[in-house]
Formats: structure tokens, C-alpha cells, sequence
């Protein structure tokens, strides 16, 4: 669905942090004076290179937007290997499956050698504004829905094609690619071009912390 | 006086969260549908759009694989098909028919989208259930990929029935 960025009412042009935060993917049929309300509601974490954002198995409490860096997705198999899934770009979306269930999270994600810059949307919050019936939680909910639903369809037709091959090494490919649907993310070309390190949470909305990152 | 639905949907799964008045939306947007058997509801790669609610009657979903019909799970009374189609109007993954005559109330998705645009609260009642749900099978999913991504070894031949088991999982059928 699109929505019409050009609602705004307060008459100043937006800042270059809210123009950056409106064209990510989860973030882009929100207003930015919508964005502006909910800026308030996010944070800007750093990872160290290599540095854990969640392990496989944590309990999810939040969702993430890479602004700068690579996160690295990996997965623990039964034989122990770990297997790196997917690296993330600049613009991708993680961990957003804890924004809608309360399960532990399905793989796990790392910075990489450059470490990372990320933004967080914590379930809390995201709740809180969801039964407030903000039109923008709304909004973020249609994102995050139409999302999750791609990546299932995507992983469901490469899987079914995984079971169908017989070569092993052929069919650990596929798996490979189904593993990839799932826990990739293209990243838009509207966003390319755009510095993500222009995005900003102002000091009196870090004030506002409630819960310690998870 | 509640509508005679009103009880009905109380125990639809994505629609049991309603609150009466969000009810009263939905309810003002379904059409019911009589069909018969051996009708076909939809085809796969048909355009998804719209969700069926079955209030009586029997169906089966299916899928064609290497000019074989393959049947992932059959539903009744009370469940729900090609929900997904709300969320994204994405061709059908599956075919379903007809297996006894049924009643369906069907919910279109250009009459979902109306309550989306206008941001009622109804919509996302039913959007952040249908998520729960694609998280569930997302789970279920990447479970199964880690299985595959397992290094290659002697691996025993699955037998039929598994094979409809994995494929029920695959499209969120539940075993009967």
C-alpha cells in the first residue's frame, strides 16, 4: 500500500536523520511527522567487530535496521558447524519476528569485521503504541506482515525444490538458498544513495530509555 | 440483538481476537458462498484474492508436483483458507476443491484492503494474527532448511506418508 509522505503539519522541513529514517523499508509509509513521534521510541546501538546482537535461542525482544556496517546471520546446525546464512547490508531489516511472536530467536546475528551501527525497535514500545492503535504502529505492522509473508513464500518454493533433489551436495545448495529467503534481505534500490549515517536519535529521546537492549 | 455470526467467529482462529464492534466490520464485509463438490475453489498461481471462512462442508488443498496431484491437508468447519492473501494478494501457493458441498463466507481482499486504508483497528487485529502465524511457519521452515543444510550422509528414504506430512507443515496444515 502507499501511503503519502507529504502530510506533514508542523511546516519545517523535516531533519536529515528523519528524511534518511523514511526511506528504510520499514519505515517508509509513515509520515515523518509520524516518524518524528516514534523516533522517540527507538535507539541507536554500536557493535564492536564480531560482537553478538542476539544468539540463536535468545529470548527476541526487539528489531533491528542496519544504518551502518554488515551483520552476519548465522545458524548453529545439529552437528555443531556453524553456518553463516546471510550477511546484511546497510538498510536491512532483522530480528523482526519479535515485533509479532514471544519465541526465541531462530538464528543468530553478529556484526562483522567493520563492525556495526544499528537501529532498535524494542517489542515494548512497539506494543505499547500497537494497542494505542497509532496509525503508525499500523503501518510498521503492514511492513513487517508483508515482509515475513515473502520471505515464507520464497522459502517454501525453494525448500519444496530441496526435497526434490537427489544429489546431496545439490540439495544442501538449495537448502542454502531457502536459508538465504528467509534470513536475507534485499536492500531497496530507493534507498541506495541515501547516508544512513545522517540518522540520529536526539539526546532527550535516548532520555526516554526504558529497557535495556536486548 | 448480536448478530448470528457473532458466535460463529468467536471461534475462527485470526478473527476470535475481535472485539464486537471490530467484529461488526468483518461480519458487514464476508459474503457467504454455497459450493459444490468437486468444484474448484482456486488454482495454483490464481490471483490470491480473497480468504475463505468455512462454515460447513469440506475441502482439500493440493498442490501439483511433476504432473502429480498431492494433497497437503483437508479443512472443515471452522477453518480458514488462503488467509495469506489479505497480508499480501500474492498468487495462490496451492489449489483447493471442493470434497463435500460447503458454505463459505468469503472475505475479499479489496473489502480487507478498504478497512486497512482507512487503518481500522479490525484490519490489524487480524494482520498481527495472520503474522503470528507466518512467524509459526516461518519457524517450522527454517527448522526444516537446518535439517537439510545438516552435511550430506546416508539418508533413509522418507515413506509416503511423510512426504504429505512435510507438505502440510510447509503450507501450516495441521495433521488430522
Amino acid at each position: 500500500m502507499s501511503n503519502s509522505n507529504s502530510s506533514d503539519s508542523s511546516g519545517t522541513t523535516p531533519s536529515k536523520s528523519l528524511q534518511a529514517m523514511n526511506r528504510l523499508p520499514l519505515f517508509d509509509t509513515l509520515t515523518t511527522d509520524e516518524l518524528s513521534v516514534l523516533s522517540h521510541h527507538l535507539r541507536i546501538l554500536k557493535f564492536a567487530p564480531f560482537a553478538p546482537v542476539f544468539e540463536d535461542g535468545d529470548p527476541g525482544q526487539s528489531c533491528y535496521v542496519v544504518l551502518g556496517g554488515n551483520v552476519e546471520v548465522i545458524k548453529v546446525l545439529p552437528n555443531g558447524n556453524e553456518e553463516r546464512l546471510a550477511t546484511l547490508d546497510p538498510g536491512a531489516l532483522l530480528g523482526h519476528m519479535a515485533l509479532i511472536d514471544n519465541q526465541p530467536r531462530s538464528a543468530g546475528c553478529r556484526a562483522s569485521i567493520g563492525g556495526a551501527r544499528l537501529l532498535e525497535l524494542g517489542r515494548a514500545e512497539f506494543d505499547l503504541l500497537l494497542s494505542a492503535r497509532s496509525t503508525f504502529a499500523y503501518k510498521i505492522l503492514d511492513q513487517v506482515a508483508m515482509d515475513l509473508s515473502g520471505r515464507l513464500r520464497g522459502a517454501t518454493e525453494r525448500l519444496a525444490d530441496a526435497r526434490h533433489i537427489n544429489s546431496p551436495v545439490a540439495r544442501q545448495a538449495a537448502a542454502r538458498a531457502a536459508a538465504k529467503m528467509l534470513m536475507g534481505f534485499e536492500v531497496p534500490a530507493s534507498i541506495h544513495g541515501i547516508n544512513l549515517d545522517d540518522i540520529t536519535i536526539e539526546a532527550v529521546s535516548q532520555d526516554r530509555r526504558t529497557h535495556k537492549p536486548g | 440483538m448480536p448478530h448470528p455470526l457473532h458466535a460463529f467467529f468467536a471461534r475462527i482462529p485470526h478473527f476470535s481476537g475481535l472485539a464486537p464492534s471490530e467484529l461488526e466490520e468483518i461480519i458487514r464485509a464476508v459474503h457467504p458462498l454455497e459450493v459444490k463438490a468437486g468444484e474448484r475453489l482456486f488454482g495454483e498461481g490464481d490471483p490470491g484474492d480473497a480468504a475463505f471462512i468455512i462454515q460447513s462442508g469440506r475441502v482439500e488443498i493440493f498442490r501439483l508436483m511433476d504432473g502429480e496431484e498431492i494433497s497437503v491437508i483437508e479443512l472443515g468447519d471452522g477453518e480458514v483458507v488462503g488467509e495469506l492473501a489479505l497480508i499480501d494478494g500474492a498468487a495462490r501457493s496451492a489449489a483447493c476443491r471442493i470434497l463435500e458441498d460447503a458454505t463459505l463466507l468469503r472475505l475479499d481482499k479489496t473489502e480487507f484492503d478498504f478497512l486497512r486504508q482507512n487503518m481500522r483497528p479490525a484490519a490489524y487485529t487480524i494482520i498481527r494474527s495472520l503474522s503470528a502465524t507466518i512467524c509459526e511457519r516461518i519457524r517450522n521452515t527454517n527448522d526444516q532448511i537446518t535439517e537439510l543444510l545438516a552435511p550430506p550422509g546416508p539418508r533413509p528414504e522418507p515413506p509416503p506418508p511423510e512426504k504429505r506430512s512435510w507438505l502440510a507443515r510447509l503450507f501450516g496444515g495441521r495433521r488430522k
